[in-house]
């Protein structure tokens, strides 16, 4: 099994590594990969251009690339893969704490009506303040977050149920 | 003057390490103090010894320190910048238990942490001060003062600084209620409600001016810096000299914040901050008394450690050079290396640092205390180094920095660098033509790699995948990390 789609932010590469040369998109690109340590330091030898890369396997299918000072998480997948994983429209109405902090206040209750852009929680962290705001219009389902309170990132603070 | 001290630094980060370098290199004996999240950080390891000082906020706990100090046997305390660098109640306590506080006299602080009380020091020394209150607002604004005053104006924290506890008021119709909202963060971030009114300079250019005394009647100025660049006013790019600024200014500038020093008969390290209108007109804002993030800029074009001197004057020693003997060479730039992403509207992003590769070469400084597997936490500022490039003139300086940026390699969470590089390689920034808005206007293009260069990585990607396809993404050992990080420690404290 050696067909990969590589997605790097909006654009995705279908990599063929089967057979004699290799191929990005269609077109012949040849490359060997070399590992330079066991922490993840590589070096690809790409036709003209060697090129210094850090590899590491986040989360499930992405890898994080860092090329020069930039950094790129590329998300990985084989064909079955692909086929498994159809992209899932995600229910974005809800809120998450897209950090660890301390909430600091909650300025909806349950039954609440609100409306995009609204905040909805402040959060502190690195002694910041931040105000989280609703995605859409909606009405508040659950309110999962107590002022005071220190939460992880991606937990749940506000669920909301859309209105389009 | 004073023969022994022992130096206990009241900070933790890239600030504390860099006070502990100069500990070390003059001899001198350094104590740490960490909290329980910073137990596995770098100035712990750095310091002769190191004390725990318990829950995360400790850092503000004066108590705690000064019985840390006094645990450890230290006779003075350095307290870096933040936390309680600006508490004057710190600096008198440090000095009620008969040790040294390395700093200006409390009474300093004080005067100085009091922005009207500054302003009015400033006016009495000929220092242009900018049209506002001369004292704290009252509770119930009359409508006539509000109808009186030119907007936009700026309603600031009387206990603020640093570029905190400032709002911006458009018209008179909103200003009652800017102001409510002021007092209100002030109360709860300074403890003090405290308001004042001062015109708002429209195009400034942030320009300051470093002085160091040594109390018994010196002082010294050690060149100017610029920090237009900055964020929600946090300054993000600093530089030395000043880009373009005409000589006769510049000597203006110079006099302007001796006679301060001279008037506080000054003692250690102090900046002198100035707002340079698009007449070339200078208003003072503040004096910050303390080490500023940005000092390496300084020590770049003067060839001095601040840290050095600052002990010096701790010691009782008189400054050891003329006014005539200092000299400023090249230009210096700083960018600070932030956990925060610019895709994200710059919310701070944490995790654990997977890989880090720091700039290095000709003209090159890096101060951090980040290493290759540390936990980056919500708990602190989100400053993760600062890289200065030197260079014989500002051009110079700047492809230096923008080599250095593009060496510089960190892995695991978000940072600004991408952004860094993008102000740094404006038109706007190249011409030294810049403003503290420039970064409200700057639009940052979406750094989108070149075609060619991602058609490359993302067959890396996929070759990497390959190889690793068995391992499906297993987690891998952390083992060689450690032992790399037991050796570099034991390296730093000299255990082998």
């Amino acid at each position: 099994m050696s067909l990969y789609y590589v997605t790097i932010g909006k654009n995705e590469y279908r990599v063929d590594l089967n057979g004699a040369q290799t191929k990005v998109n269609g077109k012949p690109l040849e490359g060997r990969l070399h590992q330079l340590n066991g922490s993840g330091l590589h070096m690809l030898q790409c036709e003209k251009q060697t090129l210094e890369l850090f590899l590491d396997s986040q989360e499930k299918d992405t890898l994080e690339i860092l090329v020069g000072s930039r950094r790129v998480l590329a998300k990985v997948e084989t064909l079955p893969q692909r086929l498994n994983h159809p992209r899932t429209e995600v229910n974005n109405s809800d809120l998450y704490s897209p950090m660890p902090g301390l909430i600091v206040s909650v300025t909806v209750s349950v039954g609440e009506h609100v409306e995009q852009g609204q905040t909805l929680v402040a959060l502190e962290s690195m002694k910041m303040q931040m105000q989280l705001r609703a995605a859409c219009n909606g009405r508040v389902t659950h309110v999962a977050a107590q002022p005071g309170q220190q939460v992880e990132k991606n937990a749940l603070l506000v669920r909301v149920d859309s209105e389009s | 003057m004073k023969k022994n001290i022992k130096v206990l630094i009241a900070n933790r980060g890239e600030i504390a390490l860099r006070v502990l370098r100069t500990c070390r290199e003059m001899g001198i004996p350094s104590v740490a103090v960490y909290t329980d999240v910073d137990e596995l950080a770098l100035h712990v390891s750095y310091a002769n010894e190191a004390v725990s000082l318990g829950e995360r906020n400790s850092y503000l706990d004066i108590e705690k320190i000064i019985q840390a100090a006094r645990q450890s046997g230290a006779t003075a305390i350095h307290p870096g910048y933040g936390f309680l660098a600006e508490n004057a109640e710190f600096a008198k306590a440090v000095e009620e238990a008969g040790l040294t506080f390395i700093g200006p006299r409390p009474e300093t602080i004080a005067l100085l942490g009091d922005k009207l009380a500054s302003r009015q020091v400033a006016s009495e020394c000929g220092l242009p001060v900018l049209p506002g209150s001369s004292s704290p607002l009252p509770l119930e604004l009359p409508l006539e003062m509000a109808r009186q005053v030119s907007y936009p104006v700026l309603v600031k924290a009387a206990a603020g600084g640093g570029g905190r506890g400032i709002r911006l008021a458009m018209s008179a119709e909103e200003l009652p209620e800017v102001i409510a909202a002021a007092r209100q963060e002030a109360l709860a971030a300074f403890g003090d409600d405290k308001v004042f009114l001062e015109s708002m300079v429209q195009q400034a250019r942030h320009i300051e001016v470093q002085i160091l005394g040594d109390g018994c009647g010196n002082v010294l100025c050690l060149g100017e810096r610029e920090c237009s660049i900055q964020r929600r006013r946090q300054k993000l790019i600093e530089e030395a000299p000043a880009a373009g600024l005409p000589e006769s200014i510049r000597t203006k500038l110079y006099e302007a914040a001796f006679r301060l020093g001279h008037q506080l008969n000054y003692r250690g390290l102090g900046t002198v901050e100035f707002l340079l209108d698009a007449q070339n007109e200078f208003h003072f804002i503040e004096v910050n008394p303390r080490i500023q993030v940005e000092h390496p800029v300084t020590e770049m074009v003067t060839g001095m450690d601040l840290v050095k001197e600052q002990l010096m004057v701790a010691l009782g020693a008189p400054l050891r050079m003329l006014q005539d003997q200092v000299e400023l060479r090249g230009a210096a730039i700083e960018a600070r290396i932030l956990a925060e992403d610019p895709a994200q509207d710059f919310l701070p992003s944490t995790g654990k640092i997977s890989f880090l590769k720091e700039a290095g070469g000709p003209g090159i400084r890096i101060d951090s205390a980040v290493y290759q597997g540390m936990q980056v936490s919500a708990d602190y500022d989100s400053l993760l180094a600062k890289i200065i490039a030197w260079g014989e003139n500002r051009p110079a300086a700047i492809r230096r920095i923008r080599r250095a940026l593009d060496e510089f390699q960190i892995g695991g969470l978000a940072t600004d660098l991408e952004f860094l590089k993008q102000i740094i390689n404006s038109t706007r920034f190249r011409a030294g033509n810049i403003t503290t808005t420039y970064l409200e206007e700057f639009q940052p293009s979406d750094a989108q790699p070149e075609s060619e260069l991602e058609r490359a990585v993302a067959l890396a990607a996929a070759l990497y995948a390959n190889e690793h396809h068995e391992r499906k993404f297993s987690a891998k050992t952390n083992a060689l990390d450690f032992w790399q990080h037991t050796a570099w420690q034991e390296q730093m404290t000299g255990k082998c």
